[in-house]
């Protein structure tokens, strides 16, 4: 951002030095979506988010659907931590005081608060906002925006280092590192594979709980899950006739929202309406004609159309040479390389 | 909108402009072309994970919780030397006014050391306790018999007893206290043979030899020191808390904590993973390194401070016990050199009670001997045993080959550094010979990095590293090192 701008030398240093929450916001964007388009490049469906296309898919409640706004919260969370650990961001609090009685855990963001903000920033970020509807959509929605922060702080990792004569562990100081994003962008891929779907759900009350809903998950591979089970992850904007007991409850949630994960359906990704093939050009995507594959993956990306072969010339620099001294003559290089097209 | 954000000194918080924008932007309720234009020339940053931190970040994140975690670990234990050193300092052994008695200074070092055994180890220096309980016995038993056999029997018992640790004891526990184990063992055994061989008349009293294997400024971090140097603690009126006595401390702590932060972060943060393997290999094997270095200046600490590690040089205290000389072996001369500074107590101790006891079996059995040795004391590991045994092959072959190429050149390129009356024709500043001595200086380098890259953080170095991790890793370098020292004994036979 502080390229685009018409700035003087040294305010563009100070720019770049002191990024604030916006610059931040959006270096959060734009690694989900390098990260979106990285996991999907060998898919069907590119991740690719250019106009009308991505609103669409925001609009329904697709596997990708779920997958972005999972990976969206999940930036969200990284990039703040770090943030705050590079001291980009003045709002993160570094209480001192409250980490000298935990001995060994000190986060790699400098300290514990990094993370919390980063977390905290993104559930007040990401909540529905003013659209407050308590239909299944939202829900699914919040569900997998939660799903998001809680990959990202479970993915918080401990390494130690031992100290001690020819390598023993005499001594050991240990540290708690955040993984990086590719990681979380592996552990979400893999949720999305394995997402669930809801099958049944209802809206009135049982007889025991009076605020809860039952609703019914399968996924690929025709597993089900049982109703109960998932009561205690989604109940947060609840379908209550008693309108002043919901309110208080919802303020309840808000507080406790990350506590609450005890439950392991918590863990799912979920998602409500089945994804179209995205072969054809569609108000999804721009379909798979013309999407470049390899011998693995050609007959289901170009979805049995074929594809073409086309042959292209590739120049490289090689058999480069270092001349005494400090310069490096490199020769170009021209081959012929074959891309498979789909059709 | 951004143009007057920025223009000024101050930076205004941009968040309630642009955070709605942003938000609509990720629930899917307006497109907005101008934040993927924006989000386009964002900049192409170097990806995530292979960008170097910042210094402020590096300090912040790693550096200063490495140092006040090193502190708050080592605060007690300086103390207690520190104190230790007080208590002594009231007996006044062989002066006129003889305080205390020397069996209670004895045993309030056997107290410290075992108050500092269980900062460190808890529950688990039970096992240092009964090993030096039964060697006592063994002792008093095998000199009752023969003095003579004192120091192949504790030889042979603490071979017996490091067998049953290895085998018998939980694999994290073992590892922790293998350190003060082998520290142990080298005391022990070295009684025994100073009793053997006659340096030592008087047998030692049950208060002395305890007071002697616990001493707090050894137990936890060695170094190993003799017995009569131990014995120092009685006449500590001769060693008194001089200007030379603090900078000597000062001087080891600076260095035992810059090597601490050097080892876990600058080097991790200086190379990245994303360099040529034998970069990474050199790396891995700079952080072991630098650990060690750590452990080494942090012992000379604590013996120091416990008044013991000097030498007396005509009614002059010097205050003069190194470890280990981590420029010998950053740049060193040859692997000689390199595992000679490694550990200068225990290549002391090695010399003495091992290599001389084995010289007239001949020399080559001599220095075979003293590697087995060295890789038993530090436990049966097939990691240590292997790389300690491959330095023991290097080191023999590259002594015998240079000594074979400075007969032929008659230069100054000998493993050892030459004295300054040797009877070569090029000696130690002529040009050739140190464009020699740092060629075979960088060959040594590269052997370093190879037999050091496995102490990898891999989460292994809790437990010991298994015979598989080791060749895994060898493997990945295609055994390269070995290759090279093959063909260079080869070449030496063949010249």
């Amino acid at each position: 951002m502080c390229d685009l701008m018409l700035l003087q030398r040294k305010q563009r240093k100070m720019c770049r030095r002191d990024k604030g929450v916006a610059d931040t916001l959006l270096e959060a964007i734009r690694l989900s979506t390098q990260e979106c388009e990285y996991q999907f490049k060998a898919e069907r469906w590119n991740c690719s988010l250019e106009g009308q296309y991505r609103l669409n898919v925001l609009k329904k409640g697709f596997k990708e659907t779920s997958f972005l706004y999972a990976i969206s919260s999940a930036s969200l969370v990284h990039t703040f931590a770090r943030a705050c650990s590079r001291g980009s961001i003045d709002r993160c609090t570094c209480d001192e005081s409250k980490n000298l009685q935990n001995r060994e855990a000190w986060l790699w963001g400098g300290c514990g608060d990094n993370i919390r903000f980063g977390l905290k920033f993104s559930r007040r970020f990401l909540r529905a906002g003013k659209r407050r509807s308590k239909d299944i959509r939202a829900r699914v929605d919040q569900h997998n925006i939660r799903l998001g922060r809680k990959v990202v702080k479970s993915a918080v990792s401990t390494r130690c280092k031992c100290h001690g004569i020819s390598g023993s562990c005499s001594v050991q100081t240990c540290w708690r590192q955040l993984s990086t994003f590719l990681h979380i962008g592996n552990l979400l891929k893999n949720k999305y594979e394995n997402s669930y779907k809801v099958v049944t759900y209802t809206n009135h009350a049982t007889g025991k709980s009076p605020l809860s809903d039952e609703i019914e998950l399968e996924n690929d591979s025709g597993n089900r899950l049982k109703p109960i089970e998932i009561q205690t992850s989604i109940m947060d904007n609840d379908t209550g006739r008693d309108r002043k007991s919901r309110k208080s409850k919802r303020d309840r949630k808000s507080s406790t929202d990350d506590e609450m994960d005890i439950a392991p359906r918590s863990n799912l990704m979920v998602h409500l309406d089945d994804s179209p093939t995205f072969c054809e050009a569609s108000s999804y995507s721009y379909g798979t004609s013309g999407r470049v594959c390899d011998r693995s993956n050609c007959d289901v990306m170009c979805c049995g159309r074929g594809y073409n072969i086309r042959s292209v010339t590739v120049k490289r620099a090689c058999q480069c040479q270092v001349l005494w001294c400090c310069d490096v003559k490199c020769k170009q290089c021209v081959s012929e390389k074959e891309v498979f097209l789909c059709k | 909108m951004e143009e007057d954000l920025y223009m000024g000194d101050d930076f205004p918080d941009l968040s309630e402009i642009d955070e709605d924008l942003l938000r609509a932007y990720l629930e899917g309720n307006e497109v907005s072309p101008e934040i993927e234009e924006l989000l386009k020339a964002y900049g192409q940053d170097v990806p995530e994970a292979l960008a170097r931190v910042t210094v402020k970040e590096l300090w912040e994140n790693c550096l200063s919780p490495t140092f006040s975690q090193t502190m708050e670990n080592l605060i007690p234990l300086l103390l207690l030397c520190f104190v230790f050193k007080l208590v002594c300092s009231f007996s006044k052994s062989g002066s006129d006014d003889q305080d205390i008695p020397p069996w209670l200074i004895h045993l309030s070092s056997l107290m410290f050391g075992l108050l500092a055994l269980h900062m460190f180890f808890q529950r688990n220096l039970f096992y240092l306790v009964l090993c030096t309980a039964l060697a006592y016995l063994v002792l008093v038993i095998t000199n009752w018999r023969n003095r003579d056999f004192c120091g192949i029997s504790l030889s042979v018992y603490i071979i017996v007893y490091l067998i049953a640790c290895e085998f018998m004891m939980e694999s994290t526990v073992w590892h922790s206290i293998r350190g003060a184990q082998i520290i142990l063992s080298m005391k022990i055994i070295g009684v025994a043979f100073d009793l053997s061989n006659g340096s030592m008349i008087e047998f030692p009293d049950i208060f002395a030899y305890f007071g002697y294997n616990f001493c707090v400024g050894t137990v936890i971090f060695g170094p190993w020191i003799s017995f009569t140097e131990y014995k120092h603690i009685l006449s500590q009126h001769k060693r008194p808390m001089k200007i030379f006595w603090i900078l000597k401390v000062m001087f080891s702590l600076t260095c035992a904590l810059l090597c601490v932060m050097c080892s876990t972060c600058i080097v991790h943060w200086l190379i990245l993973d994303n360099h040529f393997k034998w970069v990474i290999a050199y790396r891995d094997a700079q952080s072991f390194r630098f650990s060690h270095y750590f452990i080494s200046f942090l012992s000379e600490v604590t013996v120091i401070l416990s008044g013991l590690g000097a030498t007396h040089v005509n009614d002059d205290v010097r205050w003069d016990l190194r470890v280990s000389k981590p420029y010998h072996i950053e740049m060193p001369r040859s692997l000689v050199e390199v595992v000679t500074n490694w550990n200068l107590p225990m290549h002391n101790w090695l010399k003495n009670y091992i290599f001389k006891s084995a010289r007239p079996l001949g020399n080559f059995a001599a220095v075979f001997l003293t590697y087995v040795a060295s890789a038993l004391l530090h436990g049966l590991n097939f990691q240590l045993a292997a790389v300690l045994l491959s330095l023991g092959i290097y080191t023999y072959v590259e002594f015998v080959f240079r000594n074979k190429l400075s007969v032929i050149f008659d230069a100054c390129i000998k493993a050892r550094k030459c004295k300054d009356n040797c009877e070569h024709k090029y000696k130690n500043k002529h040009p050739y010979v140190l464009a020699a001595n740092l060629l075979f200086g960088i060959v040594g380098i590269f052997h370093l990095a190879y037999l050091g890259l496995m102490f990898d953080t891999g989460g292994q170095d809790e437990t010991g590293y298994s015979m598989e991790h080791t060749l895994k890793k060898w493997s990945s370098l295609n055994f390269l090192s070995h290759w090279v020292i093959l063909g260079t004994f080869l070449f030496h036979l063949m010249i």
